[in-house]
């Protein structure tokens, strides 16, 4: 591991950290009061300020990536613990979640051929509905654009944070169903503004996502041939 | 006097936070010890078997295999794999970061990457809650 790379975690985990504190002080549970979007533009602007360039720093933090594939791995406690809580009910869960994430590969990369967009685009698209540290693991394994689709997945995160919530709530659908569409369709960011408001909703929105992701890493082998 | 007690006190409680924190290590390596060893085993098995899988989803399946059929090293395991999954957001921060360099090709096709982002989260969102929903109604 090099000076550089060093260097590069400890910025970034710093960053992190000191914007995810601020963010919980200041913006409890807002969805716009995302660390990862917040924490990236402040990299940036520490970047432009010190005149580093982004590729440069995005290569020296890639040892980064290593740990990253032991927080997926790490995922594992929290599901256990929320398949354990969910019971007789994970049948139901699983099929729900099945049908979301179904829908989300096939319409999105549906909807990114009608349009004509550009091959990368179309490959990080297709992981937009899976939690970050998933679609990046499944952009390496198949050498897809995995910065693109990273960025593409907190977007998603946040779009869906905002939207899907309060629309639910409106349509008369329970926590628990709520949590689980929310913990589908916005991964980690919606999990984590909802652990703060409810928490039968937020626990079924960590099983979704930690779902999701598995479920995705293995419908995406089959049409990854079809976009690649 | 007072100020001065107090800062002192400051001082003493900082030693201690870091002693305290210092002691935490030893509970939070068999978490991070397991996630290591599901990852390193993770990705043998994803080379051995030629799987079209990550290797971290194939040790995520493993820790999660292992944690279910062994409940003791549940809380065992819990701090080190809890600091590690908070790592998580800082973790995605540097690829996030690099979607600056991908500014050209969304600036060219942002209207189509919206509305598919906007109008396909919606649409599973809503898929997944009613199917839920609805399974719930049938029993």
């Amino acid at each position: 591991m090099s000076l550089a790379s060093i260097g590069a975690a400890i910025l970034t985990i710093a960053v992190f950290w000191g914007v995810r504190m601020l963010a919980d002080g200041a913006a409890r549970g807002h969805p716009l009061a995302n660390p990862v979007l917040w924490s990236a533009v402040v990299v940036v602007a520490l970047l432009r300020i010190g005149d580093i360039g982004i590729a440069a720093y995005r290569d020296a933090a890639r040892p980064l990536l290593t740990l990253l594939d032991l927080s997926v791995v790490a995922l594992a406690m929290p599901l256990v613990a929320s398949v354990r809580s969910a019971g007789r009910q994970i049948g139901h869960v699983l099929l729900a979640l099945v049908g979301g994430g179904v829908t989300a590969m096939a319409s999105a990369v549906g909807l990114a051929c009608l349009f004509g967009l550009s091959r990368p685009l179309v490959q990080a698209l297709s992981v937009k509905s899976i939690s970050s540290g998933f679609a990046i693991a499944l952009m390496d394994r198949f050498g897809g654009p995995a910065p693109l689709a990273a960025g593409l997945v907190v977007t998603t995160g946040m779009i869906g944070a905002l939207t899907l919530p309060p629309i639910l709530k409106r349509l008369g659908y329970r926590d628990e169903e709520m949590g689980l569409a929310t913990g589908q369709a916005a991964h980690i960011v919606g999990t984590d503004a909802l652990l703060r408001r409810s928490r039968t909703a937020g626990a079924h929105a960590a099983l979704a996502m930690a779902l999701s992701g598995l479920i995705g890493a293995a419908l995406l082998p089959l049409i990854w041939p079809l976009i690649s | 006097m007072g100020s001065k007690r107090r800062a002192g006190g400051r001082h003493g409680f900082s030693g201690g936070f870091v002693r305290a924190r210092l002691r935490c290590i030893p509970r939070l390596l068999p978490g991070i010890a397991g996630a290591v060893l599901c990852l390193f085993a993770g990705r043998a098995l994803v080379t051995w078997a030629d799987l079209p899988l990550p290797g971290a989803v194939a040790g995520l399946v493993l820790y999660a295999a292992v944690l279910l059929v062994l409940p003791p090293l549940r809380s065992l395991a819990e701090p080190g794999a809890a600091l590690l999954t908070g790592l998580l957001g800082a973790l995605i921060v540097p690829p996030f970061v690099g979607l600056v360099l991908f500014a050209p090709l969304l600036q060219a096709n942002w209207q189509p990457v919206a509305a598919i982002l906007i109008l396909t989260t919606l649409l599973s969102g809503f898929v997944t809650a009613f199917l839920y929903r609805a399974m719930g109604r049938r029993g």
